[in-house]
């Protein structure tokens, strides 16, 4: 009997988490995109939050845990925010995760200043 | 995805931290990696928490006939049983944490993974960012409290936790009522 159960396959669980990975990598380039936007110095951290947030509510799913990570993340005090999405990437892709552009960037792009 | 699936997506780490239950089960011979997620039929774990066995030659052999085939319905089941065994580990691990705090509060501790449908550290910024405490422990489960009217707690200091998100003193509200937060260690 049991090994007639050994059918019912997790098959849900299987569902890949490379959406997930692709979301956080989309935040990634998100922020490629804004540090090579030329006017990107002179914009305030709302400014450049409202930059990434309008591309996150774009292409993101509203459940994404990338979308809803840097939506907390972008509330986070300044110096901890690049620390912190790195490591909801890493809890969630269970793979090691980093953003050169955010980490130059996460600092002086969020809600409070 | 469904929400049993999601759970034990996001709690892949955890199960797979868990001594003496599913990540002694031998998954590097039993279970089977697919599209990145690590897949173990929930009788095997339920056999290995239950009576210490791993599956045999046969079973692994079904198990991959079986992957092709299997009804949609039928697995429907077997991921809700595996969620059963995460809600049983998460629910021991619950248990260690209150057992670490105050007995007042210990009923107000609750595990992140119910607050929400992402991760339980996600779910812990965004609890953070919404006026509460969320801390994990020790033994890899992130917890958040609430008082007695479920509303969240923001300065509770845990007695113990690897870290801890909370809002920064003083309060500065967005205008979405979200609040400036930090890991406090």
């Amino acid at each position: 009997m049991l090994r007639l159960l050994i059918f019912p396959l997790v098959l849900s669980a299987c569902i890949s988490t490379t959406n997930q990975a692709n979301d956080f990598d989309l935040v990634c380039h998100y922020f490629e995109a804004l540090e090579k936007s030329p006017q990107q110095i002179s914009l305030s951290h709302k400014e450049r939050n409202q930059f990434i947030v309008k591309k996150i509510n774009q292409n993101l799913d509203p459940q994404s845990d990338a979308k809803i990570a840097w939506e907390a993340i972008s509330r986070a005090v300044s110096e901890q925010r690049y620390e912190l999405f790195k490591s909801g990437a890493e809890s969630v892709l269970k793979n090691k995760w980093e953003c050169k552009a955010m980490k130059r960037l996460a600092n002086v792009t969020g809600v409070f200043e | 995805m469904s929400n049993a699936a999601k759970v034990i997506e996001n709690h892949q780490n955890l199960m797979q931290s868990t001594s003496g239950t599913i990540a002694s089960i031998g998954l590097e011979k039993a279970g089977q990696k697919v599209a990145g997620v690590l897949v173990t039929p929930a009788v095997w774990a339920l056999n290995y928490s239950t009576k210490g066995s791993t599956p045999d030659g046969i079973d692994i052999g079904l198990y991959a006939t079986g992957f092709a085939g299997a009804l949609a319905s039928v697995a429907a089941i077997g991921t809700g049983i595996l969620k059963a065994v995460i809600d049983d580990d998460i629910d021991e691990k619950l248990k260690q944490v209150m057992s670490y705090e105050d007995p007042k509060y210990r009923t107000f501790i609750k595990p992140c993974y119910r607050y929400g449908m992402s991760a339980p550290q996600i779910n812990a910024m965004t609890i953070a960012s919404k006026g509460g405490t969320a801390w994990l422990h020790q033994n890899g489960l992130w917890v958040y409290i609430t008082d007695i009217n479920n509303k969240l707690v923001m300065d509770f200091k845990p007695k113990t936790a690897v870290q801890i998100y909370q809002p920064k003193q003083p309060l500065i509200r967005d205008n979405q009522g979200l609040l400036k937060w930090k890991t406090v260690r």
